[in-house]
């Protein structure tokens, strides 16, 4: 009896403590696990235990918004508009609504675009994207998904992101440009 | 305590159990709230016609396509099924039927329905996967009549309410560190910047952390500290509820001024496994 209850205790005991270490490589920020470990646990964790906790360190430092113009059936292109403009105002009206999964899902696209693109903003004020990012194709299947709820019947579609600085007194503005 | 008698502690029943099982119908009675948040959106989420959000298409048989199923073609249309399942065993569970079983259907069909809506995620949602996962393999503390079996089942219950704390406490302690080297939380100008954003934020609330900067730095630097002293300080009995509370307002200033309702809400569940509840039972 004491062998079994040892060999038990044993068993869960190395589970906990393997099961802990390759969460915490996966967490720790990178300049504190070497590489090849954090590759490692990236094996083990990524399916099934799937997490990241930098929780807004680094903040995010824009806004940023998409405006898309359309080709019509009548061959007209569209003013440029926001198509998740009323999903933002809901969410920062009423919190508990799933507003904000829509208005996360667009922020985390845009952020995603923001990073692709960062080098190229530190050159340019205004940029021409590149319309075989993958992100960039997300954006688009966001955008025309949202139009067709609109029942907005387009040809086709070109967009144009925005992000201005977070600040308190200067803002500026930087562009990324997608024809259709 | 010697070497025998600290295995004996180890294969006796957990005096967590109750907290844990609490925790558990908590976290049933969350997806329950949370189906009904997403209802009037189900169909831009989900319905592969409709969604809003690309996916991809899974063929092969792997632990990812397992946890991935509504991005794999013959799932795709699925999802109606995965929400009823989530559903009615989160409804079982809460009532104690097969709390084990229903825990990890729910954990199942919940994984594969957040994965689908991928970009949408919060931290909430990941933790809340990691403790459904974890509470899958913590009994509801009925015991059974062989002693095998039960002295098995103490060992996982054991191990399996300390991963659900640790979790929390990894939480706590590696958004702490990823803080402690972000230059906005030391110089107390994260939290004007992240109110600043629109989707973390409210138009009074922009106006006024450029009017009172002092104030949200000080408020940037008491998160920071909270985070930081939060593993220490909550198995200090003297500090415990005082921790917890300060937690509940900590969470409700992030749900409500921040928008991010349902992370709050996952977190201000966690504080069960904490709050000594039983500590002071005892003591009266």
């Amino acid at each position: 009896m004491k062998y079994f209850r040892l060999f038990i205790i044993s068993v869960f005991g190395l589970f906990l403590a393997i099961h802990v270490l390759f969460t915490l490589l996966y967490v720790l920020p990178d300049n504190m696990v070497p590489g090849s470990l954090k590759q490692k646990s990236n094996v083990y964790i990524s399916s099934l235990f799937n997490q990241g906790w930098a929780l807004f360190a680094p903040t995010p430092q824009v806004n940023k918004k998409v405006y898309a113009s359309y080709l019509g059936k009548d061959k007209q292109w569209s003013a440029w508009q926001n198509p998740f403009k009323k999903y933002m105002e809901a969410h920062q009206q009423h919190r508990f609504t799933a507003n904000q999964k829509i208005v996360l899902m667009q922020s985390s696209t845009l952020h995603y675009l923001w990073f692709e693109n960062e080098e190229l903003f530190q050159e340019k004020k205004i940029i021409l994207g590149d319309t075989n990012s993958g992100y960039y194709k997300v954006l688009k299947h966001e955008v025309a998904q949202e139009l067709l709820l609109q029942k907005k019947n387009f040809e086709r579609i070109k967009l144009l992101v925005e992000y201005t600085d977070a600040d308190c007194g200067n803002r500026q503005s930087h562009y990324i440009y997608y024809p259709d | 305590m010697n070497f025998s008698n600290y295995i004996q502690t180890l294969i006796e029943p957990s005096l967590k159990i109750r907290r844990a099982n609490f925790l558990r119908k908590l976290l049933f009675g969350y997806i329950i709230l949370s189906f009904f948040q997403i209802l009037p959106v189900i169909e831009i989420l989900y319905n592969p016609q409709q969604s809003l959000i690309a996916t991809q298409s899974l063929c092969q048989l792997t632990l990812t396509t397992c946890v991935n199923l509504l991005s794999a073609d013959m799932f795709k249309n699925c999802y109606l099924f995965f929400i009823a399942f989530q559903l009615a065993a989160a409804f079982a569970g809460l009532f104690n039927f097969f709390p084990r079983i229903m825990t990890f259907v729910v954990f199942f069909t919940t994984i594969n329905l957040q994965n689908r809506i991928y970009s949408t995620l919060t931290g909430g949602d990941y933790l809340l996967c990691l403790l459904l996962f974890y509470l899958s393999f913590v009994s509801d503390g009925k015991g059974s009549k062989n002693k095998y079996i039960n002295e098995i089942t103490n060992v996982s219950d054991r191990t399996f309410i300390l991963l659900c704390q640790l979790q929390v406490l990894i939480v706590y302690v590696i958004s702490a560190i990823y803080k402690w080297q972000s230059i906005e939380w030391m110089q107390g100008t994260a939290l004007q910047n992240i109110l600043l954003i629109d989707e973390y934020s409210m138009p009074y609330l922009q106006n006024m952390v450029c009017e009172f900067s002092w104030l949200f730095k000080l408020l940037t630097w008491a998160a920071l500290l909270y985070q930081t002293l939060f593993p220490v300080l909550i198995f200090a009995k003297k500090w415990n509820k005082y921790v917890v509370l300060i937690g509940v307002i900590f969470h409700l200033f992030i749900a409500i001024a921040m928008g991010l309702f349902n992370f709050s809400l996952v977190m201000m569940c966690c504080y069960v496994l904490f709050y000594d509840v039983e500590t002071k039972h005892h003591e009266h």
